[in-house]
C-alpha cells in the first residue's frame, strides 16, 4: 500500500536551511550566496545551470564549472585564474568567453605561446609597435598577431594608455561581431583603473551598433557602482544616451539616490540633457551651472535667477550662441520685465513637476513649508 | 544413478534434493551415459528458460532490484529475458517512464521538477552486448537518407497586346458630301517562356527519443526539446546480451541520470516564508541545492553535477 501517490518533503534539512538562507541573501555576492547555500565550489557547479548569473566581486578560484551553462554570465571585479575550471562549459556572451578562447589557442599552439611570452617582456612602446607592424597583412608574424595583441590587451590591465591603444587596433580586426562583443564585455568587466578604457570601449560599442546588446548594458549598469567617479559617469552617460529602459532608469536612480552627490548630479544632468535644452536650464544652478541635486529646494530668488537665465539664453542673437544648447549660451539681454520672469518661473516649475516621474524632485523653499491646513490637521 | 532393471532412470542431485528422470530403456552402458549427459544439459536449458529453482548451482538465475526513490518523476525497471533461439543470450528489457511532477515541501513551498534531457546508462559485468542489437541505433556509419527535391518550373507568358486606333473624320462640303476616312491600326504580340529548374537537397536523419550513444549509454530527449513526459521504454529491448562464460559474476546495473542544467526546477515559495521574488543568482543556486538534495535521496555517491534518479540492478546473486 502506498503512503501517498504524491512527492512531498523529500529535501534534506540542510537543503531547506540553504534555501532559506539564500532567500534572505538578495544583496550578497555570488561567492557569499554560495557559502550561505552550503554549496561546494569544487564539485557542485559541474554541469550547473548558471546562465545570466552576476558574478561581481566574487573570487572564483577553485570553482569547477566544467560542463556548466554560463552563457551571458556577467560581473565586474571577478577574480578567476587557472584553478577556475571551465572545460566543456558554455561561455558565449559571458565574461569568460574571450579569455578562455585565447587560453585554448595558446595552450594548443606552442609557437604562438612562446612568441607571446617574449613580447610580454617588452616595453609598452615595443608592444604597440609589434602589434602595429604585425597586424598588417605584410607583418612577419601576421598569423599570430590578432590573438597575441588581444592577449597583450588583457595583460595591460594596469596600463590604461596601452590598453586603450591596443583596443583601437583590435576592434576593427576582430573576426566576428561575437568575438568583438566578448572582448568588449571582458574589457568592461575587468573594470580598468582609469576611465579611458571604458570610454574607448563605449565609443566602439556605439560605432559597432552594439548599444542594444543585453550583456553590454548589464555591465554598464554594474559600472555605475564603481568606486571610480569617472567610470560611473561614463556608464550613466552610455546608458541614458542609448535608449534606456525603464528598469535601467530605475536602477540608476536608486543607486544615485543612495550615493554621494556626484552620481546624483550626473543622473540629473543626463536625464535633463535627454529631455531637451529647457530641462537642462531648469535643473542647473544659475550661478555655478552645476546640476542641481536629485532632491532639493531652492529659494524663490534662485527660481527667478533660473527664469532670467532661460530668458537671457533664449534672447541671445549671437551667431556663435545659436548653434549651442540653451545651457551653454552666454549672450542675450539682461533686462526683462517682472511679468516675463514670473511667466518663465511658472514654466520652470512645470518642468520640475514633470521630472518627479524620474525621481528628480526640485521645489521652491516656500513650497516645502507645510500649508496652514496641514498644520491644523 | 541407479539402474532400474529393464528400464532405468537418472537421478540427479539438484538444489539439495534428488530428482528422478526417466532416461530410456535397454541402452548399452555407453549410450546410457550419453543419455544422462544429454538429459542434464536439457534440464539445465529448461531451467534457464523457465527460471526453475532446480537450476541453483548449475544454471544462472537473474534477480532484479529496482530503486526508484523519486518514482513519481522517473521510474526504471529492467529484467533479463532469455532468448529461446540462442543459449546464453538474453534481452535486456527496460521500462522507463519520465514525467514532470511537483514536490510539496511544507517548509518552503511547491517545487516543480522537469527533465529536459536524461541519460540511461548500463554497466555490464560478465555480459557482453550483442552487436547490432542496441535500441535507438541508426544505420552504422552514420548513413543518413538524403532527399533530393527537383522542381522544374515552366512559366509561359503569352501576351497579346492589341492596340487599335481608329481615326475617322467626315468633312462635309457644299458640293456634296465628301468623305474622308482614316483608319490606323497597331497590333503587337509578345510571347515569353521561362524554364526554371530548382533543386534542393535535404538530409533526413531518423530521430530516436532513446538514442544509443557510445559507452553503453542512451540519450533520452524530445524531438522538439521541452520537458520529458512519456513512457520512453515500455518493456522494450534495450539490447541483447550474451554471457561471458568464464565470468564469476554476471549482471547489469542500469541507471538514469541527468545533468543539473537539464533539470528545470521552479519553486513557488510560500509567501509567509520567502516573500521576495528571487534574483537570477538566488534562483540558479537554489536549483543546485534542490538538485543535490534530490540526488542524495537515492544515492550514496557524492553529487558531482548530475543527478542519478533511478537504478535497476540485475545480478545472478541475491
Amino acid at each position: 500500500m502506498k503512503d501517498s501517490p504524491f512527492l512531498s518533503n523529500v529535501l534534506s534539512s540542510s537543503a531547506v536551511s540553504g534555501i532559506n538562507a539564500l532567500a534572505l541573501a538578495i544583496e550578497e555576492t555570488f561567492e557569499q550566496q554560495v557559502k550561505l547555500a552550503g554549496l561546494m565550489p569544487a564539485q557542485d557547479f559541474k554541469n550547473a545551470d548558471l546562465w545570466d548569473v552576476d558574478l561581481s566581486d566574487s573570487n572564483l578560484r577553485g570553482f569547477d564549472f566544467s560542463g556548466a551553462d554560463l552563457r551571458g554570465a556577467t560581473g565586474i571585479r571577478v577574480q578567476w585564474d587557472d584553478t577556475t575550471i571551465l572545460d566543456g562549459a558554455e561561455l558565449s556572451g559571458s565574461i569568460f568567453a574571450a579569455k578562455f578562447r585565447l587560453k585554448i589557442y595558446f595552450d594548443t599552439d606552442t609557437q604562438a605561446n612562446d612568441l607571446l611570452e617574449s613580447i610580454s617582456r617588452q616595453s609598452w612602446s615595443d608592444k604597440i609597435l609589434w602589434a602595429g607592424q604585425n597586424l598588417l597583412s605584410s607583418g612577419r608574424y601576421h598569423e599570430f598577431a590578432l590573438p597575441i595583441t588581444e592577449a597583450l590587451f588583457y595583460q595591460a590591465r594596469n596600463d590604461d594608455f596601452l590598453q586603450a591603444e591596443l583596443m583601437r587596433y583590435l576592434a576593427p580586426r576582430m573576426r566576428s561581431m561575437e568575438e568583438l562583443h566578448d572582448m568588449l564585455v571582458a574589457a568592461i568587466s575587468d573594470e580598468p583603473k582609469a576611465a579611458v578604457v571604458v570610454r574607448s570601449a563605449f565609443h566602439l560599442i556605439q560605432r559597432q551598433h552594439l548599444t542594444n546588446a543585453t550583456h553590454i548594458r548589464q555591465h554598464a549598469l554594474m559600472l555605475i557602482k564603481s568606486s571610480n567617479r569617472a567610470i560611473q559617469e561614463e556608464a550613466v552617460r552610455f546608458l541614458v544616451r542609448n535608449r534606456p529602459t525603464r528598469d535601467e532608469i530605475n536602477t540608476i536612480r536608486t543607486v544615485a539616490q543612495f550615493s554621494d552627490g556626484f552620481l546624483a548630479g550626473v543622473y540629473v544632468a543626463e536625464i535633463a540633457r535627454t529631455l531637451g535644452g529647457a530641462y537642462e536650464i531648469a535643473t542647473r544652478d544659475p550661478i555655478s551651472n552645476a546640476p542641481l541635486p536629485m532632491k532639493t529646494t531652492i529659494s524663490p530668488s534662485g527660481l527667478n535667477l533660473i527664469a532670467r537665465r532661460w530668458l537671457r539664453a533664449e534672447s541671445s542673437r549671437n551667431a556663435s550662441d545659436l548653434t549651442l544648447p540653451l545651457v551653454q549660451r552666454t549672450g542675450g539681454g539682461n533686462y526683462f520685465s517682472l511679468e516675463q520672469i514670473e511667466q518663465k518661473a511658472v514654466k520652470v516649475k512645470e518642468i520640475w513637476e514633470k521630472m518627479k516621474i524620474v525621481g528628480i524632485e526640485i521645489g521652491v523653499e516656500a513650497d516645502a513649508l507645510p500649508s496652514h491646513d496641514e498644520e491644523a490637521n | 544413478m541407479v539402474n532400474g532393471g529393464t528400464q532405468y532412470a537418472v537421478v540427479v542431485y539438484l538444489a539439495g534434493s534428488f530428482v528422478v528422470f526417466r532416461a530410456g530403456s535397454r541402452c548399452p552402458e555407453r549410450e546410457r551415459a550419453y543419455d544422462i549427459i544429454a538429459m542434464i544439459v536439457s534440464v539445465e536449458y529448461v531451467c534457464r528458460v523457465t527460471g526453475c529453482p532446480l537450476s541453483n548451482g548449475i544454471i544462472m538465475n537473474y534477480f532484479s532490484d529496482d530503486q526508484n526513490p523519486l518514482a513519481q518523476l522517473i521510474e526504471l525497471k529492467s529484467s533479463l529475458v532469455p532468448k529461446n533461439e540462442t543459449f546464453g543470450n538474453f534481452d535486456l528489457v527496460v521500462e522507463l517512464r519520465i514525467n514532470p511532477d511537483e514536490i510539496e515541501e511544507d517548509r518552503i513551498g511547491t517545487i516543480r521538477v522537469e527533465l529536459l534531457e536524461a541519460t540511461l546508462f548500463a554497466d555490464f559485468s560478465g555480459l557482453r552486448v550483442v552487436p547490432k542489437t542496441r535500441h535507438g541505433q541508426g544505420e552504422t556509419g552514420g548513413t543518413a537518407r538524403i532527399e533530393l527535391q527537383r522542381e522544374i518550373v515552366t512559366s509561359k507568358t503569352s501576351e497579346t497586346e492589341k492596340k487599335r486606333s481608329a481615326d475617322a473624320s467626315l468633312v462635309a462640303s457644299g458640293v456634296g458630301p465628301e468623305g474622308k476616312l482614316g483608319l490606323s491600326g497597331n497590333l503587337s504580340k509578345l510571347n515569353a517562356e521561362t524554364i526554371t529548374l530548382r533543386e534542393s537537397e535535404s538530409s533526413i536523419e531518423d530521430f530516436y527519443p532513446v538514442r544509443a550513444l557510445s559507452d553503453d549509454r542512451w540519450k533520452i530527449a524530445n524531438r522538439e526539446g521541452g520537458p520529458l513526459n512519456t513512457a520512453f521504454l515500455d518493456n522494450d529491448r534495450l539490447c541483447e546480451v550474451s554471457e561471458v562464460q568464464e565470468a564469476n559474476f554476471k549482471g547489469v546495473v542500469t541507471s538514469v541520470a541527468a545533468k543539473q542544467k537539464h533539470v528545470r526546477i521552479k519553486l513557488e515559495q510560500k509567501a509567509s516564508i520567502l516573500a521576495a521574488p528571487f534574483t537570477r543568482n538566488q534562483q540558479a543556486l537554489m536549483n543546485i541545492v534542490i538538485a543535490k538534495s534530490l540526488h542524495e535521496r537515492g544515492q550514496t555517491s557524492d553529487y558531482s553535477g548530475f543527478l542519478v534518479f533511478s537504478q535497476s540492478t540485475i545480478s545472478d546473486e541475491r
